[in-house]
């Protein structure tokens, strides 16, 4: 056995172990995990590097935090229900076009953030009573926003699987919007669709109104969406008119968006939704942190370098259905994208790399829906009142193949994709 | 100016993470902020 297969085992039962028998943290198992990984290589205890490798991810820590203050202002002040109860009140009488609305409607703070788990903890949360009370049962309800949530992390402008995997390759976050919203978009329409063909019969407008929370537009005017309007502008306007519109980077507009939304709405309790904001958003930060020095521990003991060149050696139907399987069983979008995304990105030089990294990225999200953790599928159980969370997976199951199988084909005809995207 | 607002911001981000370190009762909970706080903390003082 290859010395750098026995450290990486290591690493990864410590990781294990820390998670399921001890009950840490993510982050913290994995900051253990390159403890360990760094002895049995024979370096000791590099302190030098394991705070290196908590600065890898600085710049997506900084996203996150910023991402969540801001989105939880937005809900605070009234904005996200009042585009909800809008929506279902204009357009309860075109189903179809009303389930693909909500599908990006749930995916929005995913799309802003790279969370998932915002989307279930804020727009999932306003449509989960609409859904159930157009007739959806609970537990496809909790597979329909769990699945949005995971294309909502991956849809642009931020996708931190992608930021991860390039961070490990050194290829800048440039380009990936078209395609990014080639892989997501179209599935999410089409799992709305399926979940408005199988399942909404008549809708009850009055009945679902009543368990919205209340528009606020009288109250307040266009002024409530100023916010987003500014975010949006500023994010649109660096990449449109780079020559008027300075890049003064993505967590200060965050924390602009944030600021202007206090006065814009419903009167908002600051130090406690930024705290709200914040707590929400530790376990995301611990992982980030915990995964840059696992990462940094990979590099220096030579494991990295070492999954690569396996990963070069493997025939190419293992391969694909091995990334099939593999990385959405390591129960995290982000694990997936640090220690299986990067050497596969290797893998498939020559074909466009920006839409391989996309296509990986998609398929490394879907962990985020799967046991042991299944960390989404658990946040949607506990928000439509569901004992055993599986039943959740259960009925994602569907999308979940497609959306596989479409990132798969991806890869397969990346390069044809990016010319046909260019 | 750009890099006093992004210091600005880290120390708000830190601050907060640091009320939640001396709220939160499970040290494993504790030990995850810790390892977030390592990063925030040095380059606030510039140290890296």
């Amino acid at each position: 056995m290859q010395f750098e297969l026995v450290i990486l085992l290591s690493m990864l039962i410590v990781f294990a172990a820390g998670v399921f028998w001890l009950k840490l943290p993510a982050g913290v198992a994995m900051a253990a995990a390159s403890v360990v990984g760094a002895l049995v290589g024979g370096q000791g205890i590099p302190i030098r590097h394991l705070v290196e490798g908590t600065f890898g991810y600085l710049d997506a820590v900084l996203i996150i935090a910023t991402a969540m203050i801001f989105m939880k202002i937005v809900e605070a002040t009234g904005a996200l229900g009042t585009i909800s109860y809008g929506m279902i009140k204009s357009l309860y009488r075109f189903p179809t076009l009303l389930m693909i609305l909500v599908a990006f409607f749930v995916m929005f703070p995913g799309m802003l953030t790279g969370l998932s788990s915002a989307c279930i903890l804020t727009t999932g949360a306003l449509v989960a009573p609409a859904l159930v009370g157009m007739g959806i049962p609970a537990v496809s309800v909790g597979a329909f926003i769990a699945v949005m949530a995971v294309f909502g992390m991956i849809a642009p402008p931020i996708n931190i699987p992608v930021m991860i995997i390039g961070g490990g390759v050194d290829m800048p976050y440039v380009g990936f919007e078209k395609p990014l919203i080639f892989l997501t978009f179209p599935l999410a329409i089409v799992t709305a669709l399926y979940v408005r063909v199988r399942f909404i019969r008549k809708i009850d407008v009055n009945d679902i109104l009543d368990k919205l929370p209340k528009s606020v537009y009288a109250k307040h005017g266009m002024k409530l969406f100023l916010p987003l309007f500014v975010v949006i502008g500023l994010m649109v306007g660096i990449r449109v008119a780079p020559d008027f519109v300075p890049d003064i980077g993505i967590p200060l507009i965050f924390m602009i968006g944030a600021v202007i939304g206090i006065w814009t709405g419903e009167r908002v309790e600051v130090i406690s939704v930024v705290r709200n904001a914040i707590r929400e958003s530790l376990p995301v930060l611990g992982i980030l942190v915990g995964v840059g020095m696992f990462v940094q521990i990979m590099t220096l003991t030579g494991v990295r370098g070492y999954l690569a060149v396996s990963a070069l050696q493997l025939p190419a139907a293992l391969l694909y259905l091995g990334i099939a399987v593999i990385m959405p069983a390591m129960g995290s979008a982000y694990a997936a994208s640090s220690v299986i995304g990067v050497p596969l990105v290797f893998v498939f030089l020559g074909r466009n790399e920006i839409v391989v990294t996309s296509a990986l990225s998609l398929i490394a999200g879907i962990g985020d829906l799967m046991p042991p953790p299944s960390l989404l599928c658990v946040f949607a159980a506990q928000l439509l009142g569901i004992k055993n969370h599986f039943t959740v997976l259960k009925a994602a199951i569907v999308p979940i193949l497609v959306a596989l199988i479409f990132g798969i084909v991806t890869i397969i005809y990346a390069a044809d994709i990016g010319s046909m995207l260019k | 100016m750009l890099f006093y607002l992004y210091i600005i911001i880290t120390i708000v981000i830190a601050a907060v993470i640091l009320a939640e370190l001396f709220r939160e009762k499970s040290w494993r909970h504790q030990a995850a902020m810790v390892i977030i706080l390592i990063p925030l903390v040095l380059r606030i003082f510039q140290i890296k």
